[in-house]
């Protein structure tokens, strides 16, 4: 099949961004695609400073989420074990997608989820 | 399944090689320094020149702990500690819990050191909960290098972060790798090419790193735990579950709660419970603690270290305080057996390979040598890559430096310990000897032309360095291997031997590049 240059930028953002890239809000979908633009800075956004604050929230909030097990102290000592372990696997996981963007949306949503989990624990 | 995309791959090359390449200095030191620190126990015997130690739980301590117990005030009967001292004398520290300003809560009573033997009276005297460090002046050269490991001489908070974030890039290094070696099980039998090119510095890279892969995992995982446990995790978990009380969160996980019983009750007899815990654990205990002594509720505790009675991890003994009778082996957190108490109890004695005695240890210093040279290699790699290059040059002396400089500090702070040892203080002595060592390598480093000689040189006075340590330390007043095999520390030749053995595999190494050396020079011509 001959593939032609694409003559317009609707077409150039066509041939380049992939349809299951696109999420569905248009706020959402904006922002994800300036992040993929920049995919060197979105992976080191990602692997640096969010990573780090992605796994000490992890290590915050699962006190709240996880069962204290038999010894009544599992998930308090569970998540500080775990802890090397989140960071290092959320250090590496940016470098794998060709597009990084979604994932960048991905750890920003976990970061919410987890600073909710924390303040319910806060409240109870 | 398909795995990561080429652009991937590269990606996470770039990541393991630059990740590697900013910390591998550091890296190298505390991976290195973690390696010998294995054999901690043995150094410390070997430094130590007192030919015959007596174990203080050796000795029956009931008389001498009810003599102390009725001079004591009553406000300091509750609490007591037994244990073995720094210095070898046995320890009886009868203590409160007591709130002090800009202290925090702390352990404040009066703490007796005896005689292990005779237990004769040594010293006395009352405050907070004394300093270990400061009694045991023969282990210095021992607490020297495990410092160096585990804090990078950085005091503080401040040196367990260090390490942590180390212990991260190692964990990093380790996951990348694993993900870019396609044929990881082909490259655990790949034999190096020879000629010193970039394949045969990648083969010998990859080798030492797949063979050592698990173990890489193991210490990076385990270690960074160690680091960040008590300096970031109980500190973040206090913030998140008990609004920023640190001391509670500590309480919660380390102290059970317990039927509280306050009737007034006549303290078990003590030299019972330790002939008890002997025959449990397998081991004379580290310690020995009292809680609640003269109440219905009292108990007590033996510690023993690792590896007892084939445990891979401590065992904390409890005993009714009142009947002596063995209640449970308890869980170092947690009041019961769990998931998350297994696992701390194992951290430890994974990290440092104490879980089966010399055996164990012997394997965890040669995968720790393993581990050290693939660092090596892959930063041999790194700059052979980018040899056109001035900058990275540059920093092949750098590596020089680094690698061979490190072991000839450390026996630069053995020879500066040895000195101090008669007399003078070994903390002084060992730090000294350490930077003295040092600033030779920095003036080597300026007055060498490249990085093969001052690799050469450097070699050359590690080797010669190694040789003179037993010779310092019989000369000190150490113990000789007459006595040694007389009193059974093997310890003493055990450390001798290695340092001798290492120093002639050097000089015979060194003796061999010169003899093909010459006969290639031979054959030119």
């Amino acid at each position: 099949m001959l593939v032609t240059w694409p003559k317009t930028k609707k077409a150039m953002v066509a041939l380049t961004v992939r349809k299951d890239d696109k999420p569905s809000g248009r706020f959402g979908r904006g922002l994800i695609e300036r992040w993929n633009n920049r995919p060197l800075r979105t992976r080191w956004i990602a692997s640096g400073p969010v990573a780090f604050v992605m796994a000490i929230l992890s290590m915050a909030s699962l006190p709240h989420g996880l069962p204290a097990g038999a010894g009544g102290v599992d998930h308090l000592v569970m998540p500080v074990i775990v802890f090397p372990l989140i960071w290092a696997v959320l250090i590496v996981l940016p470098l794998l997608p060709d597009r990084p963007g979604r994932l960048l949306g991905l750890y920003i949503s976990i970061i919410l989820a987890e600073l909710a989990l924390i303040v319910a624990g806060f409240l109870a | 399944m398909t795995g990561p995309s080429n652009q991937a791959i590269k990606r996470m090359i770039s990541l393991h090689g630059w990740s590697g390449t900013l910390v591998s200095i550091f890296l190298y030191a505390v991976v290195f320094t973690g390696t010998v620190s294995v054999l901690q126990d043995e150094i410390n015997r070997w430094s130590d020149p007192r030919r015959d130690i007596v174990h203080p739980f050796e000795n029956p301590i009931e008389d001498t702990y009810q003599q102390l117990a009725a001079q004591v005030p009553g406000a300091f009967r509750g609490q007591v500690l037994i244990e073995s001292a720094g210095d070898g004398s046995l320890r009886m520290f009868f203590y409160e819990k007591r709130k002090l300003k800009g202290q925090g809560t702390v352990d404040y009573g009066r703490d007796y050191l005896l005689d292990p033997e005779t237990h004769r009276l040594l010293a006395a005297r009352q405050g907070v909960s004394p300093h270990r460090r400061v009694e045991a002046p023969y282990h210095d050269l021992a607490h020297f290098i495990v410092d160096l490991h585990a804090r990078l001489l950085i005091p503080g908070r401040a040196g367990l972060y260090a390490t942590g974030l180390l212990g991260i890039v190692l964990l990093v290094a380790a996951i990348t790798g694993i993900l870019i070696h396609r044929h990881i099980l082909r490259d655990l039998f790949v034999t190096e090419r020879l000629g010193g090119r970039v394949v045969s510095l990648r083969d010998r890279h990859g080798l030492a790193s797949v063979w050592g892969l698990p173990f890489a995992i193991l210490v990076a995982f385990t270690g960074t735990f160690l680091s960040f446990a008590v300096s970031l995790g109980l500190p973040v978990v206090a913030i998140s579950a008990f609004g920023g009380d640190t001391e509670r969160a500590f309480a919660a996980v380390t102290a059970p709660a317990k039927i509280e019983n306050a009737t007034p009750a006549e303290l078990a007899n003590l030299d019972h419970i330790v002939a008890q815990a002997y025959l449990i654990a397998g081991t004379h205990p580290q310690f020995l603690r009292v809680e609640d002594a003269g109440r219905r509720d009292a108990r007590v505790l033996t510690v023993h270290r690792n590896g007892g009675n084939g445990a891979v991890g401590p065992h904390t003994l409890e005993f009714n305080g009142v009947t002596g009778d063995f209640l449970r082996d308890r869980p170092l957190v947690g009041h019961s057996p769990s998931l998350g108490a297994s696992t701390v109890a194992v951290m430890s004695p994974l990290h440092i390979g104490d879980f089966a005695g010399l055996a164990s240890r012997a394997v965890w210093v040669a995968l720790g040598a393993v581990l050290s040279m693939s660092i090596v290699s892959g930063m041999q790699l790194w700059l052979k890559r980018r040899g056109a290059d001035p900058v990275w040059q540059a920093c092949r002396k750098i590596l020089a430096v680094v690698v061979w400089g490190l072991p000839v500090m450390l026996v630069g702070a053995g020879w500066g310990f040895f000195a101090a040892v008669i007399g003078g203080d070994t903390h002084s002595g060992t730090v000294a000897g350490f930077l003295v060592a040092g600033f030779v390598v920095m003036c080597l480093s300026l007055v060498s032309y490249s990085a093969q000689a001052l690799s050469a040189h450097l070699r050359r006075i590690l080797a010669w360095g190694l040789v003179g340590l037993p010779v310092l330390r019989l000369q000190t007043g150490g113990v000789s291997w007459g006595e040694a095999s007389w009193n059974n520390v093997w310890q003493v030749m055990l450390i001798d031997l290695l340092c001798l053995t290492v120093a002639m595999v050097f000089l015979l190494r060194e003796r061999a590049e010169k003899r093909s050396a010459a006969m290639a020079l031979d054959v030119g011509e």
